[in-house]
């Protein structure tokens, strides 16, 4: 990996190691918050700041950190990065705090960026770090921009709160409800292989396995993924 | 040194990383701690600022320990009048009230925030268009209010809310009013007649029984002086059986002047209060049977009792000729 350009690592992000919709990762949140496109942005905006800082910090201290106490590290990490930013976002914009609500601490939990901290910021230097943060971070916000769009129009009927479709017109509620983020995750998912496939590239059947944070010792990645 | 290696750098390494990340929560929890402070509060301003319309800013004031029911009084800071919370047991749990009053004890506008009142009963009194109702009224004459039909308790506990937040004003302004209690009205019977006590009743001059059946209505009654007509009527209540049976009395003109139940087996409480004279009475002095609102909570009984006086109304044409013009 230390050989891929900066550029293409933070390119990998967004389409071809999409962590939502590729990697499949972070799925509970993803679900959870596009209610509404704004807090579909919210929520990638700030699971990108925790991932940026938690990658710097974590590849810069990767000499440092014992193996043996790295999980825990991370996790120590992680959870101040997203402490600060829940603070920040509740002095400055109270109503995406308001709306992330239990979502924004669980953002500690999320496989993205402990995923992220395991397969890349403790093997790479900063500058990549960086780079995998922003480009990883970029392609959940834009997942979840797009999960939070479609069922905000299909759903509400709006658009970041703009009337898109007339008033008199019946909107499915059900795009709003947990069923809803189901079917539009699935579609995503389904038109991500598609656009994949296209480019003549196999989607990855290891996607599972290779964002395991195991997959580099348990060596089932290398024979074709997890049996 | 494999021990230094295995045991003691990863604890000092990982003690270092929460000592330092610990600082850091501590120093972005002080710098953000006022800010967040603020919005809350302007947010909780914004809230009193409703009821108390044109208010710039609210300061707390101490509120007297021993009222039953009081959360918490504000004064607003430029002397507008002062924005009271006050809570009273309603149905399902505790109806929390945030009421504003002008510097002279008016009530500027009243809304519920907190309830578990039922649906479509109780719940209508948390409407803001219900808690506008008390806009201008003042601590003797708030009572007069009427409460909405079908949610007594909870019309009972919204007033009971407002007389402790009238006290609170009371002892956050210093200005003693007089607060008149909310007064249990007595609960009105359901009297049943037997169509000879009706008659009686409706007719005082006596009656005499019409020897025809008028349009399927067995029991007509004429009054002795000709001046009244009174005719036995049924229709399908909320139950099959029995019907509801009135005594409806017309003058010559086709005018009601009086409707009195005979057989009145609605549900207690819910359908039998049509059978009240509060709600019979109302037909007093109409000529058609749809003049009359159905009663809340109770649309069955009451279009029994409609289509019962309808077929009242309907068969008198066919007996004025009877009566004295």
């Amino acid at each position: 990996m230390s050989k891929q350009s900066n550029l293409k690592v933070l390119l990998n992000g967004i389409i071809k190691e999409n962590p939502v919709l590729v990697l499949i990762l972070g799925t509970c949140p993803t679900l959870a918050v596009t209610s509404l496109a704004v807090n579909g942005l919210g929520m990638g905006i700030a699971a990108t700041v925790v991932l940026l800082g938690s990658n710097i910090v974590i590849s810069l201290l990767r000499n440092i950190i014992p193996d043996k106490v790295r999980i825990p590290s991370y996790i120590v990490i992680i959870a101040g990065f997203v402490t600060i930013v829940s603070f920040l976002l509740e002095a400055y914009i109270p109503s995406i705090y308001e709306a992330l609500g239990l979502y924004l601490p669980l953002i500690v939990v999320n496989c993205i960026i402990l995923g992220r901290a395991e397969m890349f910021a403790n093997k790479n230097g900063v500058l990549a770090s960086a780079c995998d943060a922003i480009g990883m971070g970029l392609g959940f916000t834009l997942a979840l921009l797009c999960m939070g769009s479609i069922r905000e129009i299909l759903g509400s009927g709006t658009w970041f709160g703009m009337r898109i479709i007339p008033e008199s017109v019946q909107t499915m509620s059900i795009m709003t409800l947990a069923p809803g983020g189901f079917f539009v995750f699935g579609i995503l998912i389904a038109l991500v292989n598609c656009i994949l496939m296209r480019k003549g590239k196999k989607p990855k059947e290891t996607a599972g396995c290779g964002g395991c944070p195991m997959s580099g010792k348990c060596g089932a990645a290398a024979e074709g993924g997890c049996k | 040194m494999k021990f230094v290696k295995d045991f003691v750098i990863p604890v000092v390494v990982l003690t270092v990383i929460c000592v330092v990340v610990s600082t850091a929560l501590v120093f972005t929890y002080q710098a953000t701690k006022p800010i967040i402070e603020e919005a809350k509060n302007a947010e909780a301003n914004a809230a009193r600022a409703v009821v108390l319309p044109g208010a710039s800013g609210f300061e707390a004031v101490e509120i007297p320990a021993d009222v039953e029911g009081a959360v918490d009084a504000y004064k607003e800071t430029s002397g507008k009048g002062y924005v009271v919370t006050a809570s009273a047991a309603g149905y399902g749990g505790d109806v929390k009230l945030m009421v504003g009053f002008d510097a002279d004890g008016n009530i500027t506008g009243a809304k519920v925030i907190e309830h578990s009142e039922t649906p479509g009963f109780g719940a209508k009194l948390a409407e803001d268009s219900y808690g506008a109702n008390y806009v201008g009224k003042n601590a003797s004459d708030y009572t007069q209010v009427d409460g909405i039909a079908g949610a007594t308790i909870t019309s009972k506990a919204y007033k009971k809310a407002l007389g402790t937040a009238f006290e609170l004003y009371s002892a956050a302004s210093g200005n003693s009013v007089e607060i008149s209690e909310v007064v249990d009205e007595p609960a009105e019977e359901l009297v049943l007649y037997t169509v000879d006590d009706a008659n009686a009743a409706l007719v005082p001059g006596g009656v005499t029984k019409y020897e025809q059946e008028v349009d399927k209505i067995k029991e007509v009654y004429i009054a002795n002086d000709k001046s009244a007509v009174t005719m036995v009527v049924t229709a399908q209540g909320y139950h099959e059986e029995p019907l509801i049976r009135l005594v409806v009395a017309m003058d010559p003109t086709g005018t009601i002047i009086g409707v009195k139940p005979v057989e009145f087996a609605e549900t207690e409480g819910v359908g039998d209060r049509v059978g009240k004279p509060s709600y019979l009475d109302q037909y007093i002095g109409q000529t058609a049977a749809d003049s009359v609102d159905a009663l809340g909570g109770a649309t069955v009984s009451s279009n029994a009792v409609q289509k019962a006086i309808g077929k009242a109304v309907d068969a008198f044409e066919l007996v004025k000729g009877e009566l004295a013009a």
